[in-house]
């Protein structure tokens, strides 16, 4: 079997990162909403969930508060307690369809203006100094030849 | 001319940038048009790890409003007073956090503004709190002028699918 390894380009971190918070984002919101669909049906409340599980109350609040908070262990444990399991499909993105609806003032949209995945991103903008006036940058050559402003967060606090 | 005229007008000057998942073949299920430092914030230039995980979170996070998710008071909040209608949407979950603030020009269409960091506002009664709610109010006149904002407590009001909750804060007891 052929390599690929090196005719794949490599992700970009801010491509990586993206999508490990959009999947956590997804998770609580499918288990948010399911708690709350199942809060309103049953009358099941935080309480009850820690109740069954063992633990102090504080716990389950922390876990529905935000996606961070949320483990693949604390996600089978709320599940359980409320009688449900994730279930769980892979699409592949030129697998899935086209979503069908969108928002018309975004629909109408002729010329596409954002970064897409698999294409270079890096614009050459400073951020607002009214803005970022406490944050550092510095320049450094591009791999297109021209400069690029590097921005950290270090300086911020 | 109507308010999404303006919207249309905005976008082709330029002063306003319309958000859309990153992530492919995804939807825009409600329209967010952001100004132009949060707009050059999320395309900014690369940074180190910790930049581009804080501005790729915070693109994530706005697309919950976007991608038309369930939403909930920890995410999107009506900041006091209520008349001004001025909403911040959370992105709390790394640090640093920020606030995005914003205006809703009618349902499911969100005006972002302008943004800050958390730990630069201090208490929810502070000048920068109030600083920061002006910005975004003279923001808005700056883009729609005599169109207000749509004014309403009650979140089905504004955004399609948000989860029953408590999105304002009562008015100060005084004393």
């Amino acid at each position: 079997m052929a390599d690929i390894s090196e005719t794949l380009p490599k992700l970009r971190d801010r491509d990586v990162f993206y999508f490990r918070q959009r999947n956590k984002n997804r998770l609580f919101e499918k288990l948010v909403t399911f708690f709350a669909s199942e809060a309103e049906r049953t009358g099941i409340t935080k309480k009850d969930i820690a109740a069954r599980l063992g633990r102090d109350p504080s716990q389950i609040t922390r876990w529905l508060s935000a996606p961070n908070n949320l483990t693949p262990d604390s996600i089978s444990d709320l599940l359980l307690a409320l009688g449900a399991e994730m279930d769980y499909e892979v699409a592949k993105f030129e697998e899935r369809p086209q979503p069908n609806y969108e928002h018309p003032l975004i629909s109408e949209l002729d010329a596409v203006v954002i970064a897409k995945p698999g294409r270079p991103s890096i614009v050459d903008l400073k951020v607002s100094p009214a803005t970022f006036d406490k944050s550092s940058s510095a320049t450094r050559p591009s791999s297109a030849g021209k400069p690029v402003t590097i921005q950290t967060w270090k300086s911020l606090s | 001319m109507s308010i999404d005229a303006l919207i249309r007008d905005k976008r082709r000057q330029r002063m306003l940038f319309p958000l859309r998942p990153r992530a492919p073949k995804s939807a825009s299920r409600r329209a967010m048009f952001v100004g132009e430092e949060l707009w050059s914030l999320l395309n900014s230039a690369e940074g180190d790890q910790q930049w581009e995980l804080r501005v790729a979170n915070l693109q994530a996070d706005l697309e919950t409003f976007v991608e038309g998710r369930a939403i909930d008071p920890k995410y999107l909040f009506l900041l006091y007073p209520a008349r001004e209608a001025v909403w911040e949407i959370r992105s709390a979950r790394d640090q640093p956090s920020i606030r995005v603030l914003g205006l809703f020009a009618r349902r499911d269409v969100f005006i972002a503004t302008n943004f800050a960091l958390r730990e630069d506002l201090g208490g929810w009664d502070s000048r920068a709190w109030k600083d920061v709610k002006r910005m975004a109010r003279t923001k808005w006149g700056h883009y729609f002028h005599t169109y207000q904002p749509i004014a309403s407590t009650n979140i089905h009001q504004l955004v399609t699918g948000a989860l029953d909750g408590r999105y304002f804060r009562n008015p100060p007891k005084t004393p």
